[in-house]
């Protein structure tokens, strides 16, 4: 059996691939290397200006986005074939074909355009740019028509899955077998959490007003769902879902959450989704500099938000916001309870505090505090010897 | 939406619409010299456009990466995306005043006036456990605005010490031997200004300039005013000094930079001129300066370290040497550039490299290429943007990489501890230690037990060493430290100096011999978790009482031979090891074996030799081999083609086996 490793195949391989995050990387390097091992010849940067500035490939990329616009696909099937040939320079012709493929990244394609997406992902880098890096002189991949033809065909699988799922979705199986199995009754690998959120995007309100239950209880199971969780929040107006996001989502999709909760109106009470991420320490930072903004507009919150302070688990996180939007009035209960305790953890808390306010009145309460002998005198000490300010 | 917002999306209209009508996508209409550098900065066209990075939006106007664009995240812990200024600086500041072995210090402002931190870790007393001066080493990151990798894997290295600073074992023995230097972002201003625009570029694609692709620092070129904050007025976009050009030792030379301040390698009216850069000058101070002995200053991308081949033969070998361990700890992913044809250029790591004769390097953090490397379209500069995705696995490896450096440079090791003790009854028949003598640099042997073995007798051996010198992932079982390759115990034998077959009786022992328990001899290891291994032999059966050299030929962690003679600690001087012994006793760089106690055997019923005798040993005259250097991955030239076919097969070589996987 005769075995071939190229950038084609082991693209092929990664893309459809379970691999994990470092190993995709890897084989995407490897990949990336056997691409640009072909001698390739190094252009100078005026040499792509130029390419760019000439006047046909001006006209073509007008017609390009006009076709990309208005859905032409005829168009685009003619623009990608007269690209093909030697009609054209090489270096004009890998331009407009890296311009073709990433407005195909956006696009449903056709079959006719999959193929000659297929056929120019395996090309290599042929032409490099002589690029100083850090007074380095090396040469940086002039076009990759083969990344971006990639790119774009795993832009068209994620679109299809998510149509996919769209289908199974409302076929009637019910949102949780869906997700979590295929058609076959097998568990399905995760999919990029964009694929969920497209394919929640593109179902019928009514479908999933009906499924929501199953994506809420779902989503306690697979955090990847938080994006399309935000989604059916924003769909069916409910704003209130956005606490499974909180409570289960990951964390990118958490501080999402609280972001799309701004877009509701006020009468929506984001206070339990703050808390739910306030609880988790991978969100406890955005939950908290959430509920130090509502604190802001509702003062009764403050009390709550300085009880994060004397918890261990939250109190960097409780200084960090609390000094980015709380009252500067603060600084003197600050300076207060600093003078006023003996507990190590808390001692910390509050001069982490002072020290992150911006307010100058903050900074001083610290130092002044530090240069009096009392409890905590390691601390004071540490200070005291941090800001003896050195000038160079 | 707010008022500058508003403004910011107006005028990014109509910067697009005029790119749209007036130039071809993608390039806009700047002008460049033959030095790469903008030739028309004050014409609109050239100045005004302004790019959103995206994920898949393509066309004029966009700078499509192929994945989600990077945010600031509000996060005290690393997490997967990059932190915001912010929450970095408050997780520095919380390690600083909630931990016992960080001292914090502002060693300078920046041009807008905030302060730049450095972080010192070590325990307080400076000293290492033998009473001596701890060596430093220091990093410097966020000195180019762009490239968010730096703070983020700097602030790992400070997390991530703290955290293992009591770990009895590896983590501990860095923390307690060891000054750390930490100046986790240098260019503050700059940092903030492309956190405030993380998805929008200024100019042309060719050479992005603010927002999310300003390099420089705030700097205007004349009257003493920063560049505001406003992306939208352009006339100020261009300015800034490049930091890493802005350091006295080659400044102004070798074509590395450029008088011109619209250039994005500036170097700035006269060396030193930046707050930015006197600020890290002064952070040297906290090592203190006499003791640095490495410096890394964090940069991305390309993948590689970029070494200044300046100064002494010597230095210059150790620093080739720890440049390949460390890359070796990436399996060669990280690429070493020692490039002879490069001279000092006024970066960083040329001044301290010149001016503290220690080794340095550019780091310049994945990806080698771009964006395509993770799956995106490899668009122009998209290697200044690493994916969300990818962070929290950059963060872990090349904090993985430093620290082996740090425990490379804290020194060799050397034999600190010998015991014999009969297995029958556990009676002790030898005991020796190295100990430090008091106001010197000198250690005296004292053997306070010395009996004859008996031939055919079981012992237990047990050898103590001055670090760690296994590595483990869960504080019981002893491994290699990822990438390197030292062998179990190393060589161990009861040597009779001599070239014939049977003057060498060893013994055998594998990395399950490496002590794990605390309690010291027999069975625990000294002062760290794997610094003492315990093997058990029979004594060799003599024909008369014969004296033998106990032979050690034993690797650290990052390959470090012995230091062949504990009797002088190694120090660093003028940027080579003083004190290190190779097993002739020669000073140099390598070390050797260590041969240091005598060891006496006698036949049943003889009479025993005299103790004290002394034995030249075989390794003497026969050092072991240094591993090979593992195979890299080069950096395509700018004169050749087809660079990086080694990388590619040591690629395929690590990932043949894996394939299979996928």
């Amino acid at each position: 059996m005769r075995c071939e490793v190229s950038a084609a195949n082991i693209y092929e391989d990664v893309l459809t691939s379970k691999a994990d995050t470092m190993l995709r990387s890897m084989w995407l390097a490897l990949a990336g290397f056997l691409a640009i091992a072909a001698h390739a010849q190094v252009v100078h940067y005026a040499d792509l200006d130029q390419v760019a500035q000439r006047p046909d490939v001006q006209a073509f990329e007008t017609r390009l986005a006009a076709a990309a616009a208005s859905r032409d696909y005829a168009t685009f099937l003619e623009l990608a074939r007269s690209t093909q040939g030697d009609a054209m320079p090489d270096m004009v012709r890998q331009h407009l074909r890296v311009a073709l493929a990433n407005h195909m990244a956006g696009l449903s394609l056709t079959p006719a355009l999959m193929q000659w997406l297929r056929t120019m992902a395996s090309e290599p880098v042929t032409i490099r740019v002589a690029h100083e890096h850090d007074g380095r002189s090396t040469a940086v991949p002039a076009w990759d028509p083969g990344a971006a033809a990639r790119h774009a065909l795993a832009k068209q699988a994620e679109r299809e899955s998510a149509a996919a799922l769209q289908a199974s979705i409302a076929s009637g199986r019910g949102i949780r077998r869906a997700l979590g199995n295929d058609a076959q009754g097998k568990a399905q690998a995760p999919l990029n959490a964009s694929v969920y959120a497209d394919a929640v995007r593109g179902l019928d309100r009514a479908v999933l007003a009906r499924e929501i239950d199953g994506l809420t209880a779902q989503l306690s199971q697979q955090p990847e769902l938080g994006a399309a969780m935000i989604e059916a929040a924003r769909l069916l107006e409910r704003p209130e879902l956005l606490i499974h996001v909180a409570k289960y989502g990951r964390a990118r999709d958490v501080r999402l959450a609280l972001t799309a909760a701004k877009t509701f109106d006020d009468t929506f009470d984001a206070l339990p989704m703050i808390r739910a991420a306030t609880a988790r320490p991978d969100t406890a930072a955005s939950g908290l500099n959430a509920l130090a903004r509502a604190a802001i507009v509702d003062p009764g919150l403050t009390t709550e938000l300085l009880e994060y302070l004397r918890r261990p688990d939250t109190a960097r996180a409780a200084a960090a916001a609390i000094a980015a939007h709380a009252d500067p009035a603060l600084v003197a209960y600050f300076a207060r309870e600093l003078d006023t305790t003996r507990d190590a953890d808390y001692g910390a808390a509050l001069a982490l505090t002072l020290s992150l306010m911006p307010q100058p009145q903050a900074r001083a309460a610290l130092l002044e505090w530090s240069a009096q002998d009392g409890t905590l005198m390691g601390l004071r000490i540490k200070i005291r010897q941090a800001y003896r300010e050195v000038r160079p | 939406m707010n008022a500058r917002a508003r403004k910011n999306r107006v005028a990014r209209l109509a910067g697009l619409l005029a790119l749209l009508f007036t130039t071809a996508p993608g390039y806009g209409v700047c002008v460049f010299d033959p030095n790469g550098t903008i030739g028309n900065p004050d014409d609109p066209s050239c100045r005004d456009p302004q790019f959103e990075l995206s994920d898949s939006t393509a066309g004029p106007g966009f700078l499509t990466l192929g994945y989600p664009v990077p945010m600031p995240v509000d996060s005290m812990i690393a997490t997967d995306g990059f932190r915001s200024y912010a929450s970095l600086h408050a997780q520095h500041q919380a390690l600083f005043l909630g931990s016992n072995n960080i001292q914090g210090s502002i060693v300078g402002q920046t041009l807008a006036g905030r302060d730049i931190w450095a972080y010192t870790l070590g325990d307080p007393d400076a000293l290492t456990v033998e009473g001596q001066p701890e060596a430093a080493v220091m990093i410097n990151g966020g000195i180019h605005a762009r490239e968010w990798q730096s703070p983020e894997v700097v602030t790992e290295i400070l997390e991530q010490l703290d955290e293992i600073s009591a770990d009895g074992g590896f983590g501990q023995y860095l923390a307690e031997n060891l000054n750390v230097v930490i100046v986790p972002v240098l260019n503050i201003d700059g940092f903030l200004q492309s956190q405030r625009f993380p998805s929008t570029v200024t100019a042309t694609l060719r050479q992005p300039r603010d927002g999310r692709m300003r390099r420089k620092n705030m700097r205007r070129p004349s009257g003493g005013a920063l560049v505001d904050e406003n992306i939208s007025t352009s006339d100020d976009q261009f300015d800034g000094v490049d930091l890493n050009r802005n350091s006295e030792h080659g400044f102004g030379m070798n074509n590395g930079s450029s008088s011109n301040p619209v250039s994005l390698a500036y170097r700035g009216p006269s060396f030193g001129s930046e707050p930015e850069i006197q600020a890290l000058i002064q952070a040297a101070t906290l090592a203190p300066g006499d003791r640095l002995r490495f410096y890394v200053d964090a940069h991305s991308f390309t993948q590689q370290f970029f070494v200044p081949v300046i100064g002494s033969t010597r230095r210059i070998g150790i620093t080739q040497e720890l440049a390949q361990r460390v890359s070796a700890v990436s399996d060669g992913r990280y690429a070493v550039s020692n490039d002879t044809s490069v001279n000092t250029i006024g970066t960083t790591a040329d001044y301290f490299a010149v001016e503290y004769e220690i080794p340095t390097w550019t780091l310049e953090i994945e990806p080698r290429r771009g964006g395509q490397d993770y799956g995106g379209t490899g668009q122009s500069h998209s290697g200044f943007v690493l994916p969300d995705s990818e962070i929290e696995r950059v963060r872990d490896e090349v904090t993985l990489m430093t620290l082996l450096g740090y425990y490379r440079q804290s020194g060799p090791p050397s034999v600190k501890a010998v015991e014999i003790s009969r297995v029958s009854d556990g009676a002790v028949v030898l005991r020796a230690d190295w100990q430090p003598v008091s106001g010197s640099t000198m250690r005296e042997l004292t053997v306070s037990v010395d009996e004859s073995l008996e031939a055919g007798a079981d012992y237990n051996l047990w050898v103590a060493f001055n670090k760690p010198m296994r590595y483990s992932e869960d504080g019981v079982v002893a491994i290699q430290y990822p990438g390197q390759d030292a062998p179990g115990i190393g060589a161990v034998s009861l040597d009779a100096g001599s070239e014939e077959a049977d003057a060498q009786y060893v013994v055998e022992g594998d990395l399950s011999n490496w002590l794990s328990a605390p309690g010291g001899a027999p069975e625990g290891y000294d002062t760290y978790r794997f610094d003492a291994f315990a093997v058990q032999f029979t004594a060799p059966t003599l024909a008369a009482p014969a004296t033998r050299a106990l032979a050690l030929a034993v690797r650290d962690l990052s390959q470090l031979e012995l230091d062949a003679n504990p009797a002088t600690m190694v120090g660093w001087q003028s940027g080579v090891w003083t004190g290190y012994e190779d097993a002739l006793g020669n000073e140099g760089d390598d070390g050797g074996s260590d041969c240091s106690v005598t060891v006496r055997v006698t036949p049943d019923g003889m009479t025993a030799a005299a103790p004290g005798q002394s034995v030249a040993c075989k390794a003497a005259f026969e050092a072991p081999p240094a591993p090979a250097p593992p195979v890299e991955p080069t950096p395509p030239p700018v004169d050749r083609g087809g660079g990086g076919a080694l990388g590619l097969l040591g690629l395929l070589a690590l990932l043949g086996a894996r394939r299979r996987r996928l």
